[in-house]
C-alpha cells in the first residue's frame, strides 16, 4: 500500500468503475515492482520475456478488474495475476519443479534474509545471478516474501501451495542465496 | 509494504506508454454509448459488404439463387461478427500468443474476404461459371479428374482454398501467431471454420454440389488444420530463430 493517497484497493474498485485516474495511480504505484519482479522471477536466460509478461499482466489485471473483491488485499491479486501470467508464458516444464520433494516437515523460515542479503548486493547483476541459480518456485517464493514482503500464508495462496511448503521452500530457498553470495564474494 | 527497491528494473518507457494508452483507450471506449460502436459495426459491414457482393452479383448474378443468396447472407453476418469483435471496447494492443477480441475478429474478417475473393477468381470450384475466372491449377485438377473423379477434384479443392484462405488469415496474425500457445486452437479452427461456413452451407444444400459435399468438407478440414499446423511450426521456427 502506498504511504500517501488513498489504499490500493479503493483505486482497484475507482478503476474497476472506469475511472482512469486511478488506474494511473495505480500503474505508477505498481510498475517498477511488478516488471523487477517479474525480471527476476525469470532469471537472466528468460529475462527477455519480462516485457512481455509484464504487458500481459496488466491487460489481465484491466480484463478481470470486475471480478476483483474489494475486502482483499490488492497486491496479493495484482502477483497472483502476475505469477499465472509467467506461468502460462514459460510453460509447462517449470510446473514439473513445483512439487519438487516437499515432505511434511515444517522448517521455519526465522533468519530474516532480506534486508541483509538485499543490501549485500552491491549491484543487480549479482542479485539477479544468484536468484537465476535458485529453483523456479524457491526464487518465486524468496521475491514474494523478502522482496515484495507477503507473510508466508498470503504467499501460500497465491502459489497453491500449503503454509508449511512455502516456509521449507523458503528456508532452502535462503540458505540457497546466502550460500550463492558467499561463493560469489569470496 | 514496498518493495525493497523500486529501482531494480525500470519499465522501458515505449512499452510503459503502451500498457497506459492501451488501457486509458480501453476505458474511453467503454464510455461511449453502445449505439455509437452498433453505427460503426453496421457501416463498416454495409461497406466491406457493397465492396464484396457487387463483383460477386455481377460475376454470377444469372447463377445466384435462394441458396447463393442465403450463403452471402451468412457471410454479411460473419462480417457483421468480425467488426463486433473488432470495435469491442479492449485495449489495443497486440502481442505474441495475445489471441484478444481484436485479433480474432482480424483472423475472421481476413480469411472471410480471402474466400470470397478466391471464389471470384475461381469460381469453378462451386460450380460458378464466370468470364473472369482463371484457375491456374486446370492440369492439377484435370489429373485429379483422371484419378479419382470428381470427389477426389472437390477434396483438393476444399483443401486448397480452405488453406489458402487460412493462411492469409493467420499471415495477418503473424505477430500473435509467434507466442502462441497450443491451446489457442480451438479458438483459431472456430474462427476459420466460421469463415468457410457459407460454402459448407452451399455444398450441403445446392442440388449439384451435394453428392460431393462429404470430399469437399474432408478436404476443408484437412486443409484448415495443415494450415494451422504449418502456420504454428514457422512461427516457432521464426521465434527461435529470434
Amino acid at each position: 500500500m502506498a504511504k500517501d493517497g488513498p489504499p490500493d484497493e479503493e483505486l482497484m474498485d475507482a478503476y474497476s468503475h472506469g475511472q482512469e485516474t486511478a488506474f494511473l495511480e495505480l500503474y505508477g504505484r505498481y510498475e517498477a515492482r511488478a516488471f523487477s519482479f517479474l525480471k527476476l522471477s525469470l532469471g537472466k536466460s528468460r529475462s527477455h520475456l519480462a516485457q512481455e509478461i509484464f504487458q500481459k499482466t496488466w491487460l489481465k489485471v484491466h480484463q478481470s478488474r470486475r471480478s476483483f473483491d474489494r475486502k482483499k488485499r490488492f497486491s496479493s491479486w495484482f502477483f497472483t495475476i502476475a505469477m499465472n501470467t509467467l506461468r502460462d508464458e514459460v510453460g509447462q516444464a517449470r510446473e514439473k519443479r513445483i512439487h519438487e520433494n516437499i515432505d511434511n516437515a515444517v522448517l521455519v523460515s526465522s533468519e530474516p534474509l532480506a534486508d541483509e542479503l538485499f543490501s549485500r548486493a552491491q549491484n543487480l547483476e549479482k542479485l539477479s545471478h544468484c536468484l537465476g541459480r535458485l529453483p523456479d518456485r524457491q526464487r518465486e517464493i524468496v521475491l514474494l516474501i523478502d522482496l515484495e514482503g507477503f507473510s508466508s500464508q498470503e504467499a501460500s495462496k497465491m502459489l497453491a501451495l500449503s503454509d508449511s511448503a512455502v516456509r521449507q521452500l523458503l528456508f532452502r530457498a535462503r540458505k540457497g542465496l546466502r550460500e550463492l553470495f558467499s561463493t560469489e564474494e569470496s | 509494504m514496498n518493495s525493497k527497491d523500486d529501482s531494480l528494473h525500470s519499465v522501458p518507457e515505449e512499452i510503459s506508454q503502451n500498457i497506459v494508452w492501451a488501457i486509458q483507450g480501453a476505458l474511453r471506449e467503454e464510455k461511449k454509448p453502445f449505439s455509437s460502436r452498433l453505427l460503426k459495426i453496421a457501416l463498416s459491414t454495409i461497406a466491406f459488404s457493397l465492396i464484396l457482393w457487387i463483383p460477386f452479383l455481377l460475376s454470377f448474378r444469372d447463377q445466384i439463387g435462394s441458396i447463393w443468396a442465403a450463403a452471402l447472407s451468412i457471410w454479411t453476418l460473419a462480417l457483421a461478427v468480425g467488426f463486433s469483435l473488432y470495435y469491442y471496447p479492449q485495449p489495443r494492443l497486440v502481442l505474441p500468443g495475445l489471441w484478444s477480441r481484436m485479433i480474432l475478429a482480424r483472423l475472421l474478417l481476413v480469411s472471410t474476404v480471402t474466400t470470397i475473393i478466391e471464389i471470384l477468381v475461381c469460381p469453378s470450384f462451386v460450380f460458378l461459371e464466370s468470364p473472369l475466372s482463371w484457375n491456374p491449377l486446370v492440369p492439377l485438377t484435370d489429373r485429379l479428374m483422371a484419378f479419382g473423379g470428381m470427389g477426389l477434384c472437390m477434396a483438393f479443392c476444399g483443401f486448397f482454398f480452405s488453406f489458402l484462405s487460412a493462411l492469409f488469415g493467420l499471415g495477418s496474425a503473424w505477430k500473435v501467431l509467434r507466442g502462441s500457445h497450443l491451446k489457442s486452437i480451438p479458438a483459431i479452427l472456430g474462427v476459420l471454420l466460421f469463415s468457410q461456413l457459407p460454402i459448407l452451407f452451399v455444398q450441403v444444400f445446392s442440388e449439384d454440389l451435394r453428392s460431393f459435399a462429404i470430399d469437399w468438407i474432408a478436404g476443408l478440414l484437412v486443409g484448415t488444420g495443415l494450415a494451422i499446423l504449418f502456420a504454428f511450426l514457422l512461427s516457432r521456427f521464426f521465434r527461435r530463430e529470434s
